[in-house]
């Protein structure tokens, strides 16, 4: 049944297929935010086709087996990170205490794969989006963490059984943890790099950045992983804030499961829709400017959300 | 003071772009190209056409070509324009300059070939038709 | 300024030509971090010899041809050559010809106009702005199919007047789109140029003082967002512009952001100038008619205008012959990119340099001719 969990279900296949799909419902969107069509339905996974057919061209001075194993290990790093979710029930087909802090930092690895990726391909373009990455790392990574702290602290356990089940029993946590879900939302749009945020891969002032010189299967690998870390983010928002698999009334059993996991859906579909509007609406900000924006406005109101759980958790209210 | 007037600036310019999602309820701008088209223009320049009766062969427009895109060909024993559409500039000084307005340029602008020969609009029956049609 | 030797800490970064954000355009960045030390433009990738080819054609062929000049506004150098040839030859034009003249002149101020905010946009990240901008640049397009059959080279003006006269179906589509526009402009106030991302990645940034931009030999937007007060269109006036009253748009920070602010306006000024010569205009002859073989007399002219890049100058000599003997133009492209953009990035950082660069707003067809 594992084998079925791992390469099926919430596991390989099924991500694949889903997370594409979250790439069409992305393009579609904002092409229709800005008054045009849009892709047709089978446009991610035509394009993926298409480039796993190419030849991937290795730059001279790379090494090679390094150059291609970056995407690889991209991939499997989001996908084992999304089997922790949780999605039709309160626990996932794995589950055990502290796996929130594995998925956190496994989601973190694409970014400092990111930084190989640039630095090995000996492109000058290439080591500037390098640098980027890093320095994005430093802007995004304490905010984030911080904000996901507090539905931990409230829960008073540090794993998503014990976050959904006190869902389940109170309301979600979006109702009195505002400040934590708009500072997850803003760090989320910096850790998956988009718009306003898409600094390591400034197509126009860089040229692709980290990514410049990959070609053919590994480019589709990278892709692959940047659609993948979309939709595990936005399922990681989705089961901590607004409640994962709850929804009104009970259903119990196999059928329970499935309405279950259909209210998952969409949830994360929410919060991929939040995350299509900031896009479309924003220019794409300077390095400097983010670091500065999120530690001098994001951390401080993540740290005040925990100051004020810690304050109603003493007076007993929480 | 003014620093608040400062920050309620900035406040009200990180919201006020979200009005771009009022384009999720209007038609999108673009026309799907084969199904839907502007109607074309009767002025528009696009490629020539020769009619054979009223052409006397004085080739001013050979000569006014800025580019040298037309030059003689013989046709039935007289010589007559043949036009290059590779080198064409779509100027339309020779429409304005020929004294018995027997070339012009007509509306149609779908030019596309794979084949080198046939951008020169050669002669058949019916003024310019091009080789391989 | 020879950047090739190598230094340690300093990377060279090329700028194009084979870039997103440069056009056709090749600079060299010297970079330490993000921080640029020194850049030097490397010009000449759409050098087609323009000045000299002229010299081996007739008026006629040259008007037709000379609007691949700048490619983004096309009007400005077909008006700039033929008023230097009739100022040579003394010709009086009809007074329905000069204004359906100004008219397309304006609309294709409009034009570059919305094509500048499309690209700038795009360079600084901000997808949906461009798209947008470009989609409403295809109602002028429409109205220049309507007028002289061509979008994008119209091939419309001669030594005379125009080629064509505009019909009603123009002047009721013209009004729509004026509309449209105007509706539009509210739009992206709220969208483009209020818009926080948009204000901090232009504010600050590329500044200019009124003595620098003068020393630099900015004209155009660039420098009427420093505050110098100058337009050829109200300081020489030429054609029909004595009769129209528009304000003259000055900012007085200098920076990208007063730039792109000064060039907003614009494109108000402009509509309401359009609207103004629409509702005189008066009938009779848009055209004198010449041979293809006119000939200026002897003779030089130079005559200025005021184009949406800045100050366009057309220095024509004159031998008695159909083809001119040297024709110069004075693009203002060309100061604009190798004068004042290495001036402006020094100092700056990488992410600066195409804000830099498209607020500037130079066409690299104009600046190589």
């Amino acid at each position: 049944m594992s084998i079925f969990y791992l390469i099926v279900f919430p596991g390989f296949i099924f991500f694949f297929f889903f997370s594409l799909l979250c790439e069409y419902i992305d393009r579609k969107v904002t092409a229709r935010l800005q008054s045009r069509v849009g892709p047709p339905f089978y446009q991610p996974w035509a394009d993926f086709i298409k480039l796993m057919s190419k030849e991937s061209l290795v730059p001279k001075m790379a090494d090679r087996k390094r150059f291609m194993a970056i995407p690889i290990i991209g991939v499997t790093a989001v996908v084992t990170a999304f089997i922790y979710i949780p999605l039709w029930s309160a626990e996932s087909p794995f589950p055990f205490t502290g796996d929130i802090v594995v998925v956190i930092y496994l989601l973190s690895l694409p970014t400092v794969l990111l930084f190989l990726a640039g630095w090995h391909s000996t492109n000058v373009f290439g080591t500037i989006g390098a640098t980027r990455a890093i320095t994005q790392l430093f802007g995004y990574e304490v905010p984030f963490l911080l904000a996901l702290l507090s539905p931990a602290l409230v829960a008073g356990i540090w794993s998503f059984s014990g976050i959904l089940n006190y869902q389940v029993e109170h309301t979600w946590f979006i109702a009195y943890l505002p400040l934590a879900f708009i500072v997850a939302i803003i760090s989320l749009v910096g850790k998956l790099e988009r718009t306003p945020f898409d600094i390591p891969h400034a197509a126009h002032e860089i040229a692709g950045g980290p990514v410049a010189e990959y070609s053919g299967p590994s480019l589709a690998m990278i892709h692959l992983m940047v659609n993948m870390e979309l939709f595990a983010g936005s399922a990681l928002v989705a089961a901590l804030f607004l409640g994962g698999f709850d929804y009104i009334g009970i259903i119990p059993g196999f059928a329970g499961a499935i309405v279950g996991f259909i209210v998952f859906l969409i949830k994360t579909l929410i919060v991929l829709f939040i995350l299509i509007c900031i896009k479309s609406a924003f220019a794409r900000i300077k390095i400097d400017q983010l670091v500065n924006m999120s530690l001098k406005w994001l951390a401080p109101m993540a740290v005040i959300q925990l100051l004020i759980v810690v304050g109603l958790k003493f007076a007993g209210i929480l | 003071m003014r620093k608040m007037g400062y920050l309620s600036d900035k406040f009200s310019r990180t919201f006020t772009p979200f009005g771009i999602l009022r384009n999720l309820f209007r038609k999108p701008m673009t026309l799907q190209f084969p199904y839907e088209t502007l109607p074309p223009l009767e002025g528009y320049r696009g490629r020539h056409a020769l009619d054979l009766e009223k052409c006397a062969g004085c080739f001013i427009c050979s000569m006014i070509c800025p580019n040298k895109a037309i030059w003689p060909v013989e046709f039935k024993g007289r010589k007559y324009p043949q036009v290059h559409l590779g080198k064409c500039c779509w100027c339309q000084l020779c429409e304005e300059y020929c004294p018995n307005k027997a070339i012009k340029l007509t509306p149609h602008s779908m030019m596309v070939t794979m084949d080198k020969e046939s951008a020169i609009l050669g002669l058949g029956e019916e003024g310019f038709v091009p080789r391989h049609q | 300024m020879d950047i090739e030797e190598k230094e340690i800490g300093f990377s060279t970064v090329p700028f194009g030509p084979q870039h997103p954000a440069s056009g056709h355009f090749h600079a060299l960045l010297k970079v330490e971090g993000e921080m640029v030390h020194e850049l030097e433009p490397h010009p000449g990738y759409l050098h087609r010899g323009f000045e000299k080819l002229m010299e081996y054609r007739v008026h006629p062929q040259n008007c037709a041809l000379v609007d691949r000049a700048d490619v983004l506004d096309p009007f400005s150098c077909e008006l700039g050559y033929t008023n230097a040839i009739e100022k040579i030859a003394g010709l009086e034009i009809p007074e329905r010809g000069r204004y359906i003249r100004i008219i397309m002149a304006e609309l294709g101020r409009i034009l570059s106009h919305m094509t500048w905010i499309g690209v700038l946009s795009m360079v600084l990240g901000f997808d949906s702005a461009n798209k947008i901008a470009w989609g409403d640049r295809e109602k002028i397009l429409r109205l220049n199919e309507i007028a002289t059959g061509g979008r994008l080279y119209p091939c419309y003006l001669c030594v005379g007047g125009v080629r064509r006269d505009i019909s009603q179906e123009f002047v009721d589509e013209t009004s729509k789109a004026l509309d449209y526009l105007e509706g539009q402009l509210s739009f992206y106030d709220y969208f483009v140029f209020k818009n926080e991302t948009f204000v901090m990645r232009t504010e600050k940034v590329g500044r200019m003082s009124a003595k620098e931009a003068i020393d630099l030999g900015a004209t155009g937007p660039n420098l009427r967002a420093c505050g110098i007060d100058y337009d050829i269109r109200k300081d020489e006036p030429y054609e029909v512009y004595p009769k129209v009253s528009f304000n003259v748009i000055t900012r007085d920070e200098g920076d990208a952001y007063a730039r792109s602010l000064c060039r907003r306006y614009e494109i108000a000024e402009s509509i309401s100038i359009v609207r103004q010569l629409l509702n005189n205009l008066p009938d009779g002859a848009f055209r004198v008619e010449l041979s293809p073989v006119w000939a200026a007399p002897e003779g030089e002219s130079y005559f200025c205008l005021e184009s949406a890049r800045g100050e366009k100058c057309f220095h024509v000599v004159s031998d008695g012959s159909p083809c001119p003997y040297r024709v110069k133009i004075r693009a203002p492209s060309f100061l604009h990119t190798l004068s004042e953009f290495p001036y402006l990035a020094k100092g700056s950082t990488i992410a600066d340099i195409p804000a830099i660069y498209w607020s500037l707003d130079s066409c690299p067809a104009d600046m190589d001719r």
